[in-house]
């Protein structure tokens, strides 16, 4: 894989690569790749993509009221927070 | 030694004795025998200690999966598995080491240093589960949770010589689990005990309606195809160690040796399920480690100026060398142009896989196949590279494209170190693996490691 095709991919994967790294993963991403191709061989004419081995009805659960206590909690683990809010850098 | 920890005085031996223990092991991440009690006393895991792998949540404990994007992250609630656990009587002792999110086939890529052999400590455990398979084998716990999305439960198991289970996709409840790969991640349980691994595959198992894709296990024992077990295996060039392949001939002759039929059968598509498989598990991890952005939970950069780059500056410094791998690849083929060449056709070709295994199934119980190509091999660069780690994942991967059921069993000791096979079934006949396992066990007991406790 081009560098450049790299750069695009790790923007579209919101991952800042470093130089160094660039030229590392670029051999190990395009040895992967080259791996992936023999899959043009076999011919797959009439099969069904399979995405889910274990896809039956849509199950859905009684709509109650149930108590949870997670909401703070899950809060809590945010890297920095102003009472009930989680910040982040300004955005404009 | 320590199969069940009564009192608190138990819990406190025992937190002493295998810190000690542990040292020259490091199959925990995290280890505190005094922070949970037993909750039912007269359940069927009661005061049974369990390692837990550091994917699967265990509230109170950390949930890193041996990433530094996690590092700090305590679980506020349980792993639907864990819940079971507990409710029967189970105690979890402590978090167990990985590859950073479940990537990698040695535990070496555990962002806090990997795990090492107790066969032989200059080898690594396999993984991810390295640290599940390296507790039970040491005999530090009785039996622990990992987590198999490509043989993850089953190589280290072979590579520390204990049993390993990946159970049928669905059986075991997600919920709780960090996500790699969705439709192919499952919770299984790793002993050196055949029984004890059953009974907590009974607990755990059953529909949860926190996951979606979790299934009603049927509640009758699932039956020979011929009234007695029968198996095939799988005959061709397999590539396989000198070792392997002793043990490979020597579980073939003793399946005969018991009466049982078995043939050999050549399945032309396993030569694509490495492509098939790398496809489809970095798509997948692609998508679902966009959760990791520095902002919610986990590792945030104290450089970024704006929130994309905080995102990205985030991820950078957080994720490991093959974790971004993996993610790259998994964007690449998953970007607009590139999907029908990769992601759907090896989403066809799984569709074929499939097909062949359950034609297998069709006249047979249980199919036999090498855990891996080779025995432990050694850390760092004496080792395997880490694309030589993947292609040889290709008799372990073939049951999560398809879902199926697999048993990693031990047959035997070489040069010092365990030699693991594979039996698999068809789906939810996890009973006829436990039945052939059981079969085979006077043949191969289950050896200790040197210096187990």
């Amino acid at each position: 894989m081009q560098k450049d095709e790299l750069y695009i991919t790790a923007s579209l994967a919101r991952l800042e690569l470093t130089e160094k790294e660039a030229d590392t993963l670029s051999q190990a991403v395009s040895q992967m790749i080259e791996y992936f191709s023999m899959m043009e061989k076999i011919d797959v004419t009439g099969l069904e993509p399979t995405t889910h081995v274990s896809i039956g009805e849509n199950r859905v659960r009684k709509d109650e009221v149930i108590e949870s206590s997670l909401a703070e909690r899950m809060i809590e683990a945010a890297p920095e927070r102003d009472e009930r809010f989680i910040t982040v850098p300004h955005i404009l | 030694m320590f199969d069940v920890l009564k009192t608190p005085e138990d819990r406190k031996a025992f937190q002493e004795q295998v810190s000690v223990a542990d040292k020259g092991i490091h199959s925990f991440l995290e280890l505190d025998a005094t922070k949970k009690e037993c909750k039912n006393p007269s359940g069927p895991l009661a005061f049974i200690p369990f390692g837990v792998k550091d994917n699967i949540a265990v509230e109170g404990f950390h949930l890193t999966c041996a990433s530094k994007i996690l590092e700090n992250f305590v679980s506020p609630y349980n792993a639907t598995a864990v819940e079971k656990l507990e409710a029967a009587g189970g105690i979890v002792v402590g978090k167990t080491n990985m590859d950073e999110f479940g990537m990698g086939s040695s535990t070496d890529f555990s962002a806090f240093g990997g795990t090492n052999n107790p066969w032989n400590k200059e080898c690594v455990t396999g993984g991810s589960s390295g640290g599940s398979a390296a507790a039970v084998a040491a005999g530090l716990v009785p039996v622990a949770l990992g987590s198999d999305t490509g043989g993850s439960i089953r190589q280290p198991a072979a590579f520390c010589g204990v049993y390993g289970l990946k159970p049928t996709y669905g059986a075991v409840s997600r919920y709780g689990l960090v996500a790699y790969a969705s439709s192919l991640d499952v919770i299984g349980v790793l002993s050196k005990d055949l029984d004890l691994t059953e009974k907590v595959f009974n607990v755990i198992k059953g529909q949860d309606w926190h996951d979606q894709t979790s299934i009603a296990y049927p509640s009758e024992p699932a039956k020979p195809v011929k009234g007695r077990l029968s198996f095939t295996y799988l005959e061709g060039d397999l590539g396989l160690s000198p070792e392997i392949e002793k043990g490979y001939k020597a579980l073939i002759q003793a399946i005969k040796d018991k009466g049982f039929e078995i043939k050999g059968v050549q399945v032309p598509s396993l030569e694509y399920v490495i492509p098939v498989y790398y496809t489809i598990a970095t798509a997948e991890a692609s998508a679902n480690l966009a959760r990791y952005n520095g902002i919610r939970y986990g590792h945030r950069s104290k450089e970024g100026e704006t929130p994309m780059d905080l995102m990205e500056k985030s991820r950078n410094e957080g994720f490991g060398d093959e974790v971004k791998l993996r993610i790259l690849l998994g964007t690449y083929v998953l970007r607009s142009g590139f999907q029908d060449q990769y992601y759907i056709k090896a989403q066809k070709i799984r569709t074929k896989i499939i097909d062949d295994f359950k034609n297998i199934f069709s006249s047979s119980d249980i199919f036999v196949a090498p855990a891996f190509p080779s025995q432990a091999f050694k850390h760092g660069n004496a080792g395997l590279t880490p694309y030589q780690q993947k292609v040889a994942d290709k008799f372990t991967v073939t049951a999560n494209l398809t879902g199926m059921p697999a048993l990693s069993i031990p047959v035997g000791v070489e040069n010092g170190l365990p030699v693991g096979m594979q039996l698999f079934a068809n789906y939810c006949s996890e009973n006829l693996l436990f039945d052939a396992a059981r079969e085979l066990s006077d043949v191969f007991p289950v050896a200790d490691a040197p210096e187990a406790l």
